[in-house]
């Protein structure tokens, strides 16, 4: 086992497979008019595709609104899922769609802050960050995971990338999909999933850096 | 040649990057994997590098997962029963699941209408506030002194603008001083002289319209300094006054310069309501795009002094004088 896979605390990759497995089933009765088959494919989804969505937008309102919208149009179209691609990419691309556009349209009223700057931390949140960062060991993610003031300062760095690099972020650690995975929700190359992803999490390390001088 | 040096170490430090984190998830072929490890064991700051890298991974796969709020579920859990009424109405054709399907299409809706008509009315607020703001007006705003009544002519002299403006800061010497200064200099100096207390200070000026605003060109300087600003207005019920919160240098110029007390007191009212709706929302673009429109409004209107040439308009009659102090403010300077 790489030291990658000890750091991965996202959704584990290895779930993709067996996640497209169970789905084909569901829609099948789903599309038979079997609504326990839509409720479970909803309930399976709904709050990975709100968490997704809430973390590239940073707004909970538009996350939920977003949300919704996502699961009107999966409804909607269910009839012409061709399964080229899993439902869990064809959702999630739905989403991210929804939410690039919406941040788009909505880029002149941003309320992102405009000097790309994070949001000053107090000295509680900054002590935490130093030691997170100092300590050489590699720390436990279940005790991150308890940090509020970690992920105080983790969400204000998160907010200073742009939307499409919080897309292929957010994407790949929190939801723990595959760079091929990311690229086909996305529309885009591995290429640039890669590149893009590197860019994001250099960003963020810069950003952090810059927290404690 | 250093131009060259310094593109081909970002290339390397970018290609190092992507080495990285495509390491850190577990994304690359053995021979790129070999070459991290070798890598990260030969340079300690490549090791540094990617220990970081592989916190800021940690750090954003550690936040929080929420649920999705429980009134969309239920919207979404409407909307698939209403997508199964659909396809059932074909063999069975039972109301209740139509029933379903308004339900969340109506929920659907009244979302979209709250959002909507929230958006509406906040910028229907705003657009009312800044078109009063910024329409020409009918009435001439051209050089108060043209507006002082004629003496003679038996036309009772404008309403007098009257009012107090509290400010409040931090640095309460400097600010006081400053403004002590631009009154002298532009020779409002009131014959009993600013009331000095410990934790404040009270200027009391009766002048015209122009002084006034010749004054609040000089003390725009100064505002960004003041922790706050506060206009009160004096209207034409004795005692009761129109607040005006966050108020700006032109924004007290533009209300002084009303001759109408009820228009005066209208703009105040939405002066007011403009600076409580800029304050309250979130980012400052708006609030500095509204600031920007501000400047060029002083820059248009506050007029600057103008060489008068031959009709020396420098000496007035006393009465003259007297008649164009239209403006009663006093200045209160808080800690």
């Amino acid at each position: 086992m790489t030291e990658a896979a000890n750091t991965d605390i996202g959704y584990p990759q290895a779930a993709d497979a067996r996640m497209d497995k169970d789905d084909g089933p569901l829609i099948r009765q789903s599309l038979q008019g079997d609504s326990a088959a839509t409720e479970r494919l909803i309930l399976k989804y709904q709050n990975r595709i709100y968490n997704v969505v809430l973390k590239i937008c940073s707004d909970a309102d538009d996350a939920a609104e977003l949300t919704q919208e996502t699961f009107v149009k999966v409804l909607e179209n269910l009839d012409k899922f061709e399964a080229r691609s899993s439902f869990y990419t064809w959702a999630f691309r739905i989403a991210v769609n929804l939410t690039l556009n919406y941040c788009q349209r909505n880029a002149r009223l941003a309320v992102r802050s405009l000097d790309s700057e994070c949001e000053p931390c107090d000295s509680q949140a900054k002590q935490a960050l130093k030691e997170f960062l100092s300590d050489d060991r590699s720390p436990d993610p279940a005790v991150v995971a308890q940090n509020k003031e970690l992920h105080q300062i983790a969400m204000g760095a998160l907010n200073t990338l742009d939307e499409a690099q919080k897309a292929v972020l957010v994407l790949r650690d929190i939801e723990g999909m595959s760079y091929a995975r990311i690229a086909e929700t996305l529309g885009i190359e591995i290429g640039t999933v890669r590149s893009r992803l590197s860019r994001a999490r250099t960003k963020l390390r810069d950003i952090l850096e810059a927290i404690l001088k | 040649m250093k131009e060259n040096s310094e593109q081909n170490g970002y290339a390397a430090n970018t290609r190092i990057d992507e080495l990285l984190n495509s390491f850190i998830d577990g994304e690359l072929t053995a021979a790129e994997q070999a070459e991290v490890e070798h890598l990260t064991t030969q340079d300690m700051r490549v090791a540094r590098r990617l220990r970081q890298l592989q916190k800021c991974k940690m750090l954003v796969g550690s936040l929080p997962r929420l649920n999705v709020p429980a009134e969309v579920s239920e919207g979404i859990r409407a909307l698939a029963a209403g997508r199964r009424a659909s396809l059932a109405r074909m063999t069975v054709p039972g109301d209740e699941w139509a029933r379903e399907e308004r339900v969340g299409k109506r929920h659907l809706l009244v979302r979209r209408v709250l959002s909507a008509a929230a958006m509406i009315g906040l910028v229907a607020v705003l657009a009312g506030v800044i078109y009063t703001i910024v329409t020409p007006q009918t009435s001439p705003e051209k050089p108060v002194a043209l507006e002082a009544p004629k003496p003679g002519l038996g036309i009772s002299a404008s309403p007098a603008f009257s009012g107090r403006l509290e400010l409040k800061t931090s640095s309460l010497p400097e600010v006081s001083a400053f403004i002590g200064t631009a009154i002298e200099e532009n020779g409002l100096v009131d014959s009993s002289g600013p009331v000095r207390r410990e934790d404040r200070r009270i200027y009391s000026l009766n002048c015209s319209r122009k002084d006034l605003n010749l004054l609040l060109a000089n003390l725009e300087t100064i505002w960004p300094e003041l922790d706050a600003a506060t206009l009160f207005v004096d209207t034409q019920v004795f005692g009761r006054h129109v607040v005006v919160n966050g108020i700006r240098t032109e924004q007290i110029a533009q209300i002084a310069g009303q001759d109408n007390p009820e228009t005066r007191e209208h703009l105040a009212r939405d002066l007011d309501a403009l600076n409580t709706v800029v304050a309250s929302v979130p980012g400052r673009e708006i609030l500095s795009a509204i600031q920007g429109a501000g400047k060029n409004l002083v820059r248009e209107w506050v007029p600057r002094p103008v060489e008068t040439g031959k009709m020396d308009n420098s000496r007035k009659s006393p009465s003259q004088a007297e008649e164009q102090k239209t403006v009663r403010l006093t200045i209160i300077v808080n800690w």
